[in-house]
């Protein structure tokens, strides 16, 4: 039996964290679950810690990149054989976090929960959509690998996986560029078909249709740091991953 | 020959000026080096920036010699030249010890996180 450790990154969700861990202890009751509370002014901790998670509680916002890899280190210090990520705003649907762990093996060390590997009601705004297929360019430009949805932050992870990217990961805007880092340490990624749900509180960084500048940032400086991981030394990514 | 190290083309009136600036520019740092404001590294880059800023109003001819030497014609250009790079390179230090720190803060605040979980859960064990 895997031990498997559900990481949870939390900031200012009280509105949906409760319901999001109560419905990913039924799908997978085995699971160890950690809600990271990235400096959450609201009641997020005490309603994670009330659902059963345990809380580890940042003392200020460290941003998304910083909240995971808090999670990731969590997970690979308590010697986890799998770690999944799941956002806490109900946007993923836990019931396939058991797929997305049971994908985990000899030919995927991530495994991520796409929206566009299959026919899916998902429908992205025409900026996220320009920005998910230059992004998806951009990686096989600079690794060789089609990834799809690169910014889709449903992961299940294995063990080396998981201690790699504790010991280092990207900061800012962190799903895509760690997808570089991994396949430049030469560790393997598969994507499976995954629904997700229209988010139930909170706001994503990319508004669902309209354009707005901060939705352009976003898009530019993850394309920049993709390109940027790609010019990073691969010879000590790949020894540190051996 | 002295009397053109000494001024150079510059008026007289602009030296003395530069002059009494890069003296009150050089006490400053001097100043905040004794009362251990500065990092060791950056007092030594400071008192020596603060020290070639007074040499160089005092003997203002020095600028048109150095200027002539790389080709540069007019040399409040080559006086310019010398500090845009020099605060260039300064600034890009500056972002890899921000980078760096930003990182160590990182760091720390995940330990902290981590370290208040794990004595909360024995305590709570110790107690409950």
């Amino acid at each position: 039996m895997r031990r498997v450790c559900v990481i949870m990154p939390a900031f200012n969700e009280s509105a949906s964290v409760g319901r999001v861990i109560e419905t990913v202890r039924d799908v997978l009751p085995e699971a160890h679950i950690v809600v990271i509370d990235d400096g959450s002014t609201d009641a997020t901790a005490r309603l994670a810690e009330r659902a059963g998670a345990v809380v580890v509680s940042l003392p200020f916002n460290l941003g998304i990149g910083g909240a995971v890899q808090t999670g990731l280190k969590y997970a690979d210090r308590g010697g986890f054989d799998a770690a999944v990520e799941i956002d806490a705003d109900g946007q993923h649907d836990p019931a396939f976090a058991v797929r997305l762990v049971a994908a985990l093996g000899r030919e995927a060390d991530m495994v991520i929960g796409s929206r566009f590997t299959a026919a899916t009601t998902y429908r992205p705004g025409w900026l996220r959509l320009v920005g998910i297929r230059t992004f998806s360019f951009l990686i096989k430009l600079v690794t060789g690998k089609r990834v799809l949805d690169s910014t889709s932050g449903f992961r299940a992870y294995n063990q080396a996986a998981l201690a790699f990217l504790a010991w280092r990961y990207p900061a800012d805007f962190p799903e895509p560029e760690s997808i570089v880092m991994l396949l430049n340490a030469g560790f393997k990624i598969q994507e499976i078909s995954t629904v997700m749900q229209t988010r139930q509180a909170g706001e994503s960084v990319i508004g669902r249709s309209d354009f707005s500048w901060r939705a352009a940032y976003f898009v530019l400086s993850n394309a920049i740091a993709i390109l940027v991981s790609g010019l990073k030394e691969k010879r000590s990514l790949k020894h540190r991953a051996a | 020959m002295i009397q053109q190290i000494l001024s150079g083309t510059i008026p007289a009136r602009i030296q003395f000026l530069a002059l009494v600036g890069s003296v009150i520019l050089l006490g400053i740092i001097v100043n905040l080096i004794r009362r251990e404001k500065l990092k060791e590294g950056y007092s030594i880059i400071w008192f020596l920036v603060g020290l070639a800023m007074v040499t160089f109003s005092a003997l203002a001819g020095l600028l048109d010699v150095f200027a002539r030497s790389v080709g540069i014609s007019y040399s409040p250009a080559a006086l310019f030249l010398i500090l845009i790079s020099g605060l260039l390179l300064l600034s890009i230090h500056f972002s890899v010890m921000v980078s760096k720190h930003d990182q160590r803060y990182r760091e720390l605040a995940q330990e902290h996180a981590l370290l208040r979980a794990r004595l909360e859960a024995a305590e709570r064990g110790r107690h409950g």
